[in-house]
């Protein structure tokens, strides 16, 4: 039982960190989520905003375009003026130019810059080939990689520059600050801020920027760290909840078993007293019955003997007469005897509880019938395992269960050889346990579960009153008695211990 | 001479205490099985048994005597005056059915009726004895006797002599040890009534 209910606590136990877990985890999915959503919607905010500025590069380019076509003669001051209206605007776009290609050989004209048209001779093989006039190629740049460059054809020959800043492109706040980012254009990267901080969880996700002329994709990702996961402002408090409930659901739990218990054990207590009161009624009728038959012995004894007194007095026969008269005194007390134990097993005697050592008890109920042990050749071997116990028992009644024990075992020892009655007296720190064992023949088996029944007996000449009468005693004093075969016959006597005098 | 069957002992000692300052000789028991080991089976006595006797009963004792051809007068003797028990003992045969405690005169008359029907059943069972040494002719003779018939007619109903019948009325008369012919009668209808 106490194994059982210890057991029963732990898996409690566990199913209240298993609650606690699951709440954890998910206050923390929910979290998690919550920072996805802000991922997804802060991408899709930068994408946007990326590409009204992808688009603003291909306007100016357009725009340029249209500058630089106007005239057979290129109108430098024109495209400078623009040029450079647009560079110093958006200081991403880190340079204009215009490319002429002749041949294997190409001139660039740099417009961005206030003075004269910085004018640079390279081949044209490093040009990216392009037919349609009009068309636009991205490229990014082997040595420098923050950097992207967007051509575009004004007219066979004739190409324009646009050198971009990638930096420029995301650096104005487009994410939260501990956002990590990557911009790639094709397979180089042109950008890359990893995350800051070490975390719990990362999660990243990307999007192909919405623009013709620079495909762009723009990766972002954020991490999770603990505290996020599992803000403490939230998780303490739920905690300190979930506990709470789960307190109460224990005591509550505790006060219904309890009072469950006290139910039961106050059904028990009524079926108790209603089979009690039943087998007095029923006890009754066979104590009428028992009394009548056991009574009529002796009675009829007395009466043949005192009427064969009265012949023997005509007949003056002295040696009957005091025959008789003996027979009547023996009779007599023999049937007061029955008279006597019937009224102690009715009345279970005036119940006078003390509290006296065990071992007194024992000794002082033994020494009433060691005498007749001894004359009967009977061996007692008697062990105290001591420690200072307390009992509450009826002297008078302890003494004569003792008695009526030790009488048994020594009649069913009747006729043996090397007769022994072992004593042992025993117990936990809760009760005492007395063992009576003889090396008899034992209870035969039919019996054994009818002896503590009133008018239940093996002896021809018995009762039937002797061990119920001790088991109504020992029950008097809160303790239990049972009887066992274990080699000879074994009664088992339990009493409480008291713990205080 | 009485035979005494109860398993108290003082019960025991006290009623056959009681009984021999009548005169009685009395034979005591604690059981079934010590009487029918120990008691003289060759001298008919009445019987005294306690109903509720160990191991065998009173009545389950009365069984075996009966299955043995021991049909004594029997006195049940119980402490528990119960009717059923009572109405099974008389079914079985007992003579008297008296409760604990017994009273000396109601136990006395009891054993007086036993004593009348014990010697009616010695003198039956005499008798018995007797006519069973008749031959079947003396039989016959002895019955026509009985119902008066003189020797002459004796001759014609069995269609023997006259001087036939004469020797075997002697016959009759030597071996039931008597010539009176009512004496004869009597012994032949106590047997066969």
């Amino acid at each position: 039982m106490k194994m059982k209910r210890k057991r029963h606590s732990v898996l409690v136990l566990l199913a209240g960190l298993a609650t606690a877990m699951f709440v954890a985890a998910l206050v923390a999915a929910f979290n998690y989520r919550a920072g996805l959503d802000d991922l997804n919607s802060s991408l899709s905010a930068a994408g946007t905003r990326l590409g009204e500025k992808l688009a603003q590069h291909e306007a100016h380019l357009t725009a340029l375009a249209a500058v630089v076509r106007m005239g057979e003669q290129e109108q430098t001051e024109s495209v400078r003026g623009l040029a450079e209206a647009i560079a110093s605007f958006y200081p991403r776009i880190i340079e204009i130019a215009t490319i002429h290609v002749e041949g294997t050989s190409a001139v660039m004209k740099r417009y961005d810059r206030p003075n004269d048209p910085e004018i640079r001779e390279q081949g044209s093989a490093g040009l990216p080939v392009m037919t349609t006039p009009g068309s636009t190629a991205v490229r990014s740049q082997t040595d420098d990689v923050q950097h992207y460059e967007i051509y575009k054809l004004v007219a066979p020959g004739l190409y324009l520059l646009m050198k971009i800043d990638a930096g420029g492109l995301v650096a104005d706040g487009l994410f939260p600050h501990d956002y990590g980012y990557q911009l790639w254009l094709g397979e180089t990267r042109l950008i890359n801020r990893p995350l800051r901080a070490s975390t719990l969880l990362t999660a990243t996700r990307n999007l192909d920027v919405n623009s013709v002329s620079q495909p762009l994709r723009l990766e972002i990702s954020r991490g999770f760290r603990a505290t996020e996961l599992l803000p403490p402002m939230i998780v303490l408090p739920l905690l300190s909840l979930l506990a709470a409930a789960f307190y109460l659901l224990v005591a509550y739990r505790r006060a219904v078993r309890a009072e469950r218990h006290q139910e039961r054990r106050a059904a028990l207590l009524e079926q108790e007293t209603k089979l009690a009161h039943a087998g007095r009624v029923n006890a009754l009728g066979e104590m009428a019955s028992g009394i009548a038959h056991e009574l009529a012995q002796p009675v009829a004894a007395l009466l043949s003997q005192s009427q064969a007194a009265r012949r023997a007095i005509a007949l003056e026969r002295r040696d009957i007469l005091e025959q008789a008269l003996d027979a009547n005194v023996r009779e007599a007390k023999r049937a007061g005897d029955i008279l006597g134990r019937m009224r102690a097993y009715i009345a279970g005697g005036a119940s006078q509880l003390e509290t006296i050592p065990l071992e007194r008890a024992l000794t002082e109920a033994m020494r009433l019938a060691e005498p007749d042990l001894a004359r009967r050749g009977i061996a007692l071997d008697t062990v105290i395992v001591s420690g200072e116990r307390l009992v509450r028992i009826e002297t008078i009644g302890f003494q004569q269960v003792i008695h009526n024990i030790l009488r048994n075992a020594a009649e069913a020892l009747d006729g043996k050889d090397d007769l022994r009655i072992s004593i042992r007296a025993d117990g936990s720190d809760k009760q005492a346990v007395l063992t009576i064992t003889d090396n008899g023949p034992g209870i035969p088996a039919a019996a054994l579960p009818h002896i503590f029944e009133p008018f239940f007996t093996t002896k021809p000449e018995g009762m039937g009153l002797g061990l119920p009468l001790c088991a109504r005693l020992i029950e008097k004093m809160d303790g239990s008695m049972e009887a066992v075969n274990a080699g000879g016959a074994r009664f088992i006597v339990r009493l409480p211990l008291e713990t205080t005098r | 001479m009485i035979y005494l069957v109860d398993d108290d002992a003082a019960v025991r000692e006290a009623l056959a205490m009681l009984l021999s300052t009548y005169g009685k000789e009395v034979a005591t028991f604690p059981d079934a099985a010590h009487l029918i080991a120990h008691a003289d089976w060759t001298r008919p006595g009445v019987l005294v048994l306690d109903l509720r006797l160990p191991a065998v009963s009173g009545l389950q004792l009365m069984t075996q005597l009966s299955a043995k051809g021991i049909s004594w007068p029997t006195i049940m003797i119980t402490g528990h005056g119960d009717v059923e028990a009572c109405r099974r003992a008389f079914r079985a045969g007992v003579t008297d059915f008296l409760t604990k405690p017994v009273d000396e005169h109601v136990l006395m008359e009891a054993i007086a009726a036993c004593e009348v029907q014990l010697a009616e059943h010695l003198a039956q069972a005499e008798t018995a004895a007797l006519l069973k040494q008749l031959t079947g002719r003396e039989a016959e003779v002895i019955e026509l006797v009985s119902k008066g018939l003189g020797s002459k007619e004796i001759a014609a109903a069995l269609t023997v002599s006259v001087r036939t019948v004469d020797s075997h009325r002697a016959n009759i008369a030597a071996k039931l040890g008597t010539p009176s012919v009512a004496e004869q009668t009597r012994l032949w209808l106590s047997a066969h009534r």
